[in-house]
């Protein structure tokens, strides 16, 4: 699995440059969302869904399942259209270079191409960009080098661990140099530990690239570790009840007050917001009709949210 | 296991074969079992005709050229049958159909149409393998994960390149599978195709041996078609399907 003759950086010319620059503090947002609304049939998936997303910035949308979290990163990733409103990408001058894509989505399974090594699953998008061997090696190298799979680069995907699996997805979405990384619940299939590690390893590269990230989650502490702000959804139809900035400085532990203290009110914001009936016109049928609602495991109302909204719970 | 043990085992087994053969065919007349150094000389006369060299290559070209069309056929109608569901139920039948017809009446087919000709033996080959070249591609086009594809949107692969980049690795191993078996069976029925109608290749000495009773003969022959295969198996599919498979995951 090594002996590949790895393309220096040097050599063959090509750098991990941010893939982003944006000079100005107050530009515009790159991503705007209005009014988008979707359905899938008689089904509403997203009613109304407003959104605005700085350059640079890192985004949670939490909520429970099936309320359009999903939906939302595909429109955003244009694997799927809204039926209403607008998405609008703010134009960039840095999306100029060959094989470069603006938008890339990792989704919630790896997905890695059983067939193809690490390498070959990495090149996948400059393939498709038709970007000559060299550089494409190069910049393959590069990636595995920033998350740490350079010597896995001949392995196959049954050969990794989940972790591994997880780091060459990612490096496959971070090689087509995205301004817009979408994330579905990138680690929720890794043990805590494994999941932690890549928490590190992302903001890493946020630092390093400068890129955009608007991820889906479950998981509050996620939310809150990496999160600059967090949408909140609720569902049927899914939509944006508030929208809660995260100012605190990272790196963010877990034993950190602040940290502890966002993600008790965060908790707070998500148990005790009291699902407002959907809008009123609705030709929504009746709950959860056609549409997969399944208890959280361990996420958001896994964790007391039944109490009544008197209760102050204790434990965190 | 160890490989010396392994080999200890093998020619225990060849021994214990040729013994039986042996004691077996001193008993009886040598037209109904002859005898494992009779059929060794008629081997090696065998090879000594002169006719041999063109007899088996009439052979293998019949199968090769009735294999390749329905591989290509059999490929083309499963990628067609698998990318339209109403195509593949419509066409279903027809294929069970022709899974159940046996290779000896296609046989008979064959020689009223074609009489006695290399088309022949041709025809029967392609009609009993063409069926399984079909099903497999067919099976292996319902085992294209969908989740694949949409990852390759969302890299912006043309459809082209999806069809090359996703179907194709993923059809390829049923592909496979389907083939070695199509090539096995194809081998088989162009004997029996040749025994009634052809005049040259194997299936033809067989028959002439058949009609001389040169019972020697025909074991002969069998054996070298058993080398044949052992010697396809080992040397050219299973380093094939290596090299081709690196990225399963061994069964152990």
């Amino acid at each position: 699995m090594s002996g590949q003759v790895l393309p220096s950086q040097a050599e063959a010319g090509c750098r991990i440059i941010p893939f982003a620059d944006h000079g100005l503090k107050k530009a515009p947002p790159l991503i705007r969302l209005r009014g988008i609304g979707k359905s899938f049939g008689p089904l509403r998936v997203l009613a109304n869904v407003d959104l605005q997303v700085q350059a640079g910035e890192i985004t949670a949308l939490i909520g429970s399942s099936g309320c359009g979290k999903s939906t939302l990163l595909n429109i955003l990733a244009g694997l799927d259209t809204q039926d209403h409103g607008t998405y609008t990408l703010a134009e960039s001058k840095n999306s100029e270079k060959a094989g470069r894509q603006r938008v890339a989505y990792m989704f919630q399974e790896d997905r890695l191409l059983p067939w193809r090594t690490v390498r070959d699953n990495v090149a996948l998008g400059l393939e498709a960009a038709r970007i000559e061997k060299k550089e494409r090696l190069c910049r393959v190298y590069n990636m595995l080098k920033l998350v740490g799979l350079e010597e896995f680069a001949g392995a196959f995907p049954y050969q990794l661990s989940g972790g591994m699996r997880s780091r060459a997805a990612l490096a496959r979405s971070l090689v087509v140099e995205p301004e817009v990384l979408l994330l579905d619940e990138p680690f929720s299939k890794l043990d805590s530990q494994t999941r932690s590690q890549m928490h590190a390893e992302l903001l890493n590269i946020h630092a390093v690239t400068g890129m955009t990230a608007v991820f889906v989650t479950h998981d509050v502490e996620e939310a809150v570790v990496l999160a600059d702000k967090v949408a909140i959804f609720a569902p049927r139809p899914g939509r944006i009840t508030e929208i809660v900035p995260v100012e605190l400085a990272r790196p963010r532990s877990l034993l950190d007050k602040n940290v502890t203290e966002q993600i008790r009110s965060l908790r707070g914001k998500l148990c005790f917001n009291p699902h407002p009936s959907p809008p009123p016109d609705d030709s929504a049928p009746a709950e959860g009709a056609g549409l997969h609602v399944s208890p959280l495991k361990g996420g958001i109302t896994g964790k007391g949210c039944r109490a009544s909204p008197g209760v102050k719970r204790e434990s965190l | 296991m160890k490989l010396s043990v392994q080999v200890a085992r093998r020619l225990l087994l060849a021994a214990l074969v040729l013994a039986v053969w042996w004691a077996a065919s001193s008993r009886v007349p040598s037209f109904v079992l002859p005898g494992p150094y009779a059929v060794l000389q008629a081997f090696s006369s065998l090879l000594h005709t002169p006719t041999f060299l063109q007899d088996v290559g009439a052979t293998l070209a019949r199968v090769g050229i009735g294999f390749f069309l329905a591989a290509a056929a059999g490929t083309a109608l499963g990628v067609v049958m698998g990318a339209s569901r109403a195509l593949a139920d419509f066409l279903e039948p027809v294929v069970a159909v022709f899974n159940t017809v046996s290779s000896a009446i296609w046989a008979v087919f064959a020689i009223i149409w074609f009489g006695l000709s290399d088309a022949s033996t041709v025809m029967v080959v392609f009609m009993t393998t063409m069926p399984l070249m079909l099903t497999s591609v067919w099976n292996g086009t319902k085992t294209v994960d969908k989740q694949y594809v949409e990852l390759a949107k969302s890299f912006n692969l043309s459809r082209l390149q999806i069809l090359a980049k996703i179907y194709v690795p993923t059809v390829l191993p049923s592909f496979f599978a389907g083939a070695r078996l199509a090539f096995g069976f194809g081998w088989r029925v162009s004997l029996v195709a040749e025994t009634i109608g052809a005049s040259s290749g194997i299936g033809y000495r067989l028959r002439q041996a058949a009609d001389l009773i040169q019972s020697s003969q025909v074991f002969a022959w069998t054996i070298l078609l058993i080398m044949f295969m052992l010697l396809i198996e080992a040397g050219v599919l299973k380093p094939l399907e290596n090299a081709l498979f690196r990225w399963k995951p061994s069964p152990e």
